[in-house]
């Protein structure tokens, strides 16, 4: 049967590289000139539910599940991965989402 | 060198997102180009909650750099750890233009950094902010990674310019992280 997927990406809203580093995404070469790396198209191409926190406009969300970020750092993200409601690893999330992709 | 800076308003959005996410020699994953967006969407609202959040440098009409604030309060986890003044926390000071070897550092070290810093001060020192009850904010704290998280080797530098342009650091300053290392500017001084 296949899992209800959530993920939660919680980013600063000032900040676009808050918002992509949330989704994984990084610096592909030693340059810092080419960007990307990110599981955003992955996880839309599986149809995975997707739920986009502004940390700046939802404190209470924040301090529930992303307390440890650094608040002064507008780069800090967090994510949240999400198998039939219980928090799973990214690693657990995406393999679980591979065995049963067929379903998906 | 003629710089010219400019307060942010609803005509100048776009000036301030292209700078974060630059248009110039690099390639951008399409996530990072909606954070973008996400950023817009953000600084439309905010203008209306604060007023102006952002001042943009423009060189020869091209922005090149910002200084970008916000009431602290506005941070989840520093809003319960906040001392009691009236705080404007600057999330983030870049200038840049074209790109050497990566990094886009065609107008870093030509003061225009201190311009922005300078009119954010002369700013803050006169407006009153809805924020805080129409009164005027009592400092500004530098928090980000331009002072005690972020990239490890710039960090002497960036110091070095805040307290070439006024601010102390602030040991008391509520500080979640545990680094320490949040710099001060003091207003009412």
């Amino acid at each position: 049967m296949k899992p209800r997927a959530k993920v939660e990406i919680y980013y600063f809203g000032c900040c676009p590289w808050s918002y992509f580093f949330a989704y994984g995404g990084g610096f592909l070469d030693k340059e810092w000139a080419k960007a990307g790396g990110d599981f955003r198209e992955k996880i839309e191409k599986l149809g995975v539910e997707i739920v986009e926190i502004n940390l700046l406009e939802n404190p209470e969300l924040a301090e529930k599940y992303a307390s440890h970020i650094d608040p002064y750092n507008p780069f800090s993200s967090h994510k949240r991965f999400l198998l039939n409601g219980r928090e799973v690893s990214k690693e657990e999330f995406f393999a679980e989402l591979s065995k049963s992709k067929g379903s998906l | 060198m003629q710089v010219e800076i400019r307060d942010l308003g609803n005509e100048n959005i776009d000036d301030l997102v292209n700078i974060c996410v630059s248009q110039s020699g690099i390639s951008h994953a399409e996530t990072l180009k909606e954070g973008g967006l996400r950023k817009k969407m953000w600084i439309e609202k905010a203008l209306e909650a604060f007023g102006s959040c952002a001042k943009i440098a423009y060189v020869k009409g091209e922005p090149i750099g910002f200084v970008e604030f916000y009431p602290i309060q506005m941070f989840p986890v520093l809003r319960h750890l906040v001392r009691d003044r009236k705080t404007v926390l600057v999330t983030c000071v870049f200038v840049g233009g074209k790109r050497t070897k990566g990094l886009q550092r065609e107008y870093q070290g030509q003061g225009i950094g201190s311009k922005l810093i300078q009119a954010l001060i002369k700013d803050l020192r006169q407006r009153r902010i809805p924020y805080f009850n129409n009164e005027k904010a009592e400092e500004i704290a530098i928090g980000s990674w331009c002072s005690h998280t972020g990239f490890p080797e710039n960090l002497p530098r960036l110091r070095k310019f805040f307290f070439k342009n006024g601010f102390a650091e602030a040991p008391e300053f509520p500080d979640p992280t545990g680094k320490d290392g949040i710099l001060i500017y003091d207003l009412l001084k």
